[in-house]
């Protein structure tokens, strides 16, 4: 009985394994592999360790990027979550009888191509498109508006497409609110601007934190939506990361690239945690959690 | 110890199946067939539906892959054998692989067609024996506008684009450091190593940042619609842009502007990669495709400019009235280092 | 607290536009798709585009390495992510756990970089094999954790009872722990279907130009400009969105229902 156990202990293991070997090759080593690329210096045999790739960042071009970008993600981020906060607080709070029919059409966002959501408003905005058409119809305009290729279109793209991420993590922490804390925040005579600032805000900070960063990390990366509605104008941290790998063909450059460009993320991450948290904290009248 | 030993063959055994599903079935795919041409190609070169009858004539069968721009090429050939019978890299990119050593040089007897090579095109910068490459179609670079914006004569010249004085709304650029750059560079000195000079390399930057102003977008790929959506008014484009423009919208105002400064053309070439070793085959194709049928089928299809005269037809292709009075041919050719044209790009971009 | 009449009705004007902004744009692409001019106008309804795409062999071919790739992925990643699962749950889970959140942590742009520039330096060809390993990658990241959550739910006694009743290791598993942990594995496959088919950025990065996947064959078009056709196809793919995301909701809704 002790061999059969230990050979199904030890074929268990067997089986297990795969995936963990998956995500060590194709996770793992890769990240692993593009820090190596960026302190290297070229393919050639003579090789050695370099930090030239990091130093030709620290041009103008290169900042104004990585600023560009890191300033439309956070204030994509910021607008998203005064846009989606009413809504998540509706939704979670106060709609009983059609809230899974909301949920739902909140959802459905999630589930549709980036690439088609991003590509009706490319639609919408052309010089002939329907924004335009009804604009000079009714007779505001004579001119169509060059909507597209600017930064006002890839930051319209960003919130349209962020948002959702937003919603529904607040709308999770709010849901999980209990109702009974507001109820006697009330009893004991506070209004209900008090009762949202002191108690609603607070508890949902993780709601807030985990929103923020599903709309920060990935928007600061984003290559599609300045792709499609920038026009080319103007670089941003995904498509400088394209050039590198896909047109200039440069891995070494590209990989110290990637890595800064996560090495900022973690940073910003870090300094976005403290900054939700004293903010929440201020607005609330400095209660704890 | 069991334990230890299981341990390390599980994980050394689904390392080595996982690596092996990785490597294995692409190039199993490939060893299997041994009367198939692998041709690496732009997506508007070269129609794959035209060759069933070839295959059916001939019994080989043509597997078309594409690359979305001479940057990819050069990557992919760097890598040693690519698998690729026959590819179409152009003039500037023929004139790097030449450098490289990774071409197989042709033996132009064996072409039906070579007397009938435009000569233009031969002999030029990047392959002066025409040893490693053999023209296949190419394309003149111009200024597409739209009439409706521009009622009175325009200056046929790059000032329609860069001069401040002439522009009409907002004009659409390529997308690419190679041609915006050089052609800022000509534009203002008429020669493309000023750009190794640094106070004329500021120059080009500062004439291409304040045209940023009235371009609408940077791009290869929206020439045609720019014009189309009236997103633009001019648009630096290839003569075959505007062959597609009349050709989708027969009520177009479009029309194409040859600058005076220079004919810059870019010229497409047929190579063959020096790991290939099915020359009977590539032989057979380029005869075909070099017939006066097949040729005019393509240009028709594309709207680029022919290789080869066809005679009584040439009349009706696309492009002869732009490019039978070409004498000298431009090219956008330079011996200054890609960082340099990165270099102004990069700033241009930052801006 | 919001009963108050002023308030509420701001709270449900913001809402209704809320809405209007998520899908005002839609229901312009999908209504304009039916209309027979090229530019979209609305007036004469019309399938031309549709048909357009029916006889385009390019998208065909763009759909069928699309579905290639999307049910490799989905088979590879819950074959593996259910091996890992069932057989480590009560061993070393927990200790391996994390590496499974790694692929949420990390931007995917930075993933599919990381990916190319692998194949490339170990001259591994791009191509639907390297899409495939990307996309089971990210599958993974979904499906471990969900099956790993639905799994640790399950009464543990459940499948003691089985084995006491004498019935093998292997009959309990497929009589007893696949049945209960179907419909996570049917959620999770059904995600990591939909994130396959609509994924671009790694296909982009890793596909290699040759064969192309739908998302990239809609981007190649958007590239060039806008064109009915491509609000046709944008229909369908938010047709099929919209069943997956029913049939994902209703599994959703009747797990809730067994575990009541």
């Amino acid at each position: 009985m002790d061999v059969k156990k230990v050979f199904f202990e030890q074929l268990s293991f067997f089986i297990s394994v795969p995936a963990l070997i998956w995500q060590f090759f194709f996770l793992y080593f890769p990240l692993a592999f593009i820090v190596y690329l960026s302190f290297v210096s070229s393919d050639s045999a003579d090789a050695g360790f370099t930090l030239a790739h990091y130093a030709s960042f620290l041009s103008w071009p290169y900042i104004a990027i990585v600023a560009r970008s890191f300033g439309l993600a956070f204030v994509n981020a910021t607008v998203s979550l005064c846009l989606a906060y009413p809504v998540a607080y509706f939704l979670a709070l106060h709609m009983k009888r059609w809230k899974h029919i909301f949920l739902f059409l909140m959802i459905l966002p999630f589930w549709t191509s980036l690439l088609v959501q991003v590509y009706a408003w490319f639609f919408v905005l052309e010089p002939y498109g329907v924004v335009n058409t009804v604009l000079l119809s009714i007779g505001i305009i004579s001119e169509p508006l060059q909507l597209l290729n600017s930064i006002y279109a890839v930051f319209l793209g960003m919130v349209y497409c962020y948002v959702p991420f937003m919603v529904v993590p607040l709308y999770s922490s709010l849901e999980n609110l209990d109702a009974r804390l507001l109820e006697a925040s009330a009893d004991l005579g506070a209004s209900a601007v008090e009762t949202f600032r002191r108690i609603t805000l607070p508890l949902s900070l993780p709601g807030i934190r985990t929103g923020f960063f599903l709309v920060f990390i990935p928007s600061f990366g984003e290559f599609v939506i300045p792709a499609l509605l920038g026009g080319g104008r103007r670089m941003y941290v995904g498509t400088l990361i394209s050039h590198y790998f896909l047109v200039l063909q440069d891995s070494f450059t590209g990989s110290a690239f990637t890595v800064l460009v996560g090495v900022i993320l973690l940073l910003s991450v870090f300094l976005t945690y403290y900054l939700l948290r004293i903010s929440i904290m201020f607005l609330s009248g400095g209660m704890s959690e | 110890m069991v334990n230890i030993f299981v341990r390390a063959f599980s994980i050394f055994f689904w390392a080595v199946v996982i690596l092996i599903l990785l490597i294995v079935p692409p190039k199993l795919l490939n060893s299997f067939e041994t009367k198939t041409l692998n041709i690496f190609t732009w997506s508007s070169l070269l129609d794959p539906h035209y060759f069933k009858k070839f295959q059916e004539e001939t019994g080989i069968k043509i597997n078309i892959s594409y690359y979305e721009s001479n940057e990819e090429l050069l990557g992919k050939l760097g890598a040693g054998d690519s698998g690729y019978d026959l590819i179409v890299p152009s003039d500037y990119a023929v004139y790097k692989l030449i450098k490289k050593g990774v071409l197989k040089q042709i033996d132009t007897s064996r072409l039906t067609f070579f007397d009938k090579l435009d000569t233009r095109l031969m002999h030029n910068y990047f392959d002066p024996q025409n040893e490693y490459s053999i023209p296949y179609f190419w394309g003149v670079y111009g200024i597409i506008i739209n009439t409706d914006y521009y009622p009175h004569r325009v200056p046929e010249s790059f000032s329609l684009i860069f001069d401040q004085h002439f522009v009409v709304d907002k004009i659409c650029m390529p997308g690419n450091a190679r041609e915006v750059v050089l052609m800022a560079t000509y534009y203002l000195f008429d020669d493309f190593n000023a750009l190794l000079d640094p106070a004329k390399r500021e120059q080009v930057k500062d004439l291409l940042i304040a045209q940023k102003k009235w371009v609408a977008c940077y791009s290869d790929e929206r020439t045609e619609y720019s014009i189309v959506s009236r997103t633009c008014t001019a648009v630096l484009a290839l003569n075959p842009d505007l062959w597609r423009i009349k050709r989708d919208r027969a009520k177009s105002t479009a029309e194409f502007i040859l600058p005076q400064e220079a004919s810059f053309v870019v010229i497409d070439n047929f190579a063959i990669p020096k790991a290939s070793s099915k020359e009977d085959l590539i032989y057979t194709f380029l005869n075909y495709l070099y017939s006066d049928s097949a040729m005019f089928h393509h240009a028709q299809q594309f709207g680029m400019c022919m290789p080869i005269e066809v005679g009584v037809m040439q009349e009706q292709l696309p492009a002869y009235d732009i490019t039978k009075n070409i004498r000298s041919l431009t090219f956008f050719h330079t011996e200054v280092p890609d960082e340099i044209l990165n270099e102004v790009w990069m700033a241009l971009m930052a801006a | 607290m919001i009963t108050r009449r002023p308030v509420g009705i701001c709270f449900g004007l913001w809402i209704l536009l809320f809405y209007l902004f998520l899908y005002i744009t839609i229901i312009v692409l999908v209504l304009s798709s039916f209309s027979s001019s090229s530019s979209g106008r609305l007036g004469d309804w019309s399938l031309r585009w549709y048909q357009e795409l029916f006889d385009s062999p390019e998208i065909w071919q763009a759909l069928k390495n699309s579905l290639v790739v999307a049910f490799s992925s989905v088979m590879l990643s819950l074959l593996m992510g259910m091996a890992l699962v069932v057989t480590s749950m009560r061993t070393y889970f927990d200790k391996v756990a994390f590496l499974f959140y790694g692929g949420l942590a990390v931007p995917e742009i930075v993933m599919a970089v990381g990916l190319l520039s692998s194949f490339y330096f170990f001259s591994v060809p791009l191509g639907l094999t390297t899409l495939i390993a990307g996309h089971t990658l990210i599958g993974l990241g979904y499906v471990v954790p969900m099956l790993h959550a639905r799994a640790s739910e399950l009464d543990y006694r459940l499948t003691e009872a089985s084995l006491d009743l004498g019935a093998t290791q292997t009959q309990t598993f497929f009589n007893v722990t696949l049945p209960l942990l179907w419909p996570a594995m049917v959620g999770a496959a059904l995600l990591v279907f939909i994130i396959s088919f609509d994924d671009f950025l790694v296909a982009f990065f890793c596909a290699g130009a040759t064969e192309q996947t739908l998302p990239l064959y809609i981007f190649s078009l958007i590239r060039m400009g806008s064109a009915p056709v491509i609000n046709a196809l944008s229909t369908l793919l938010l047709l099929v969105s919209s069943l997956l995301v029913i049939l994902f909701s209703s599994l959703r809704v009747r797990k809730l229902g067994v575990m009541k």
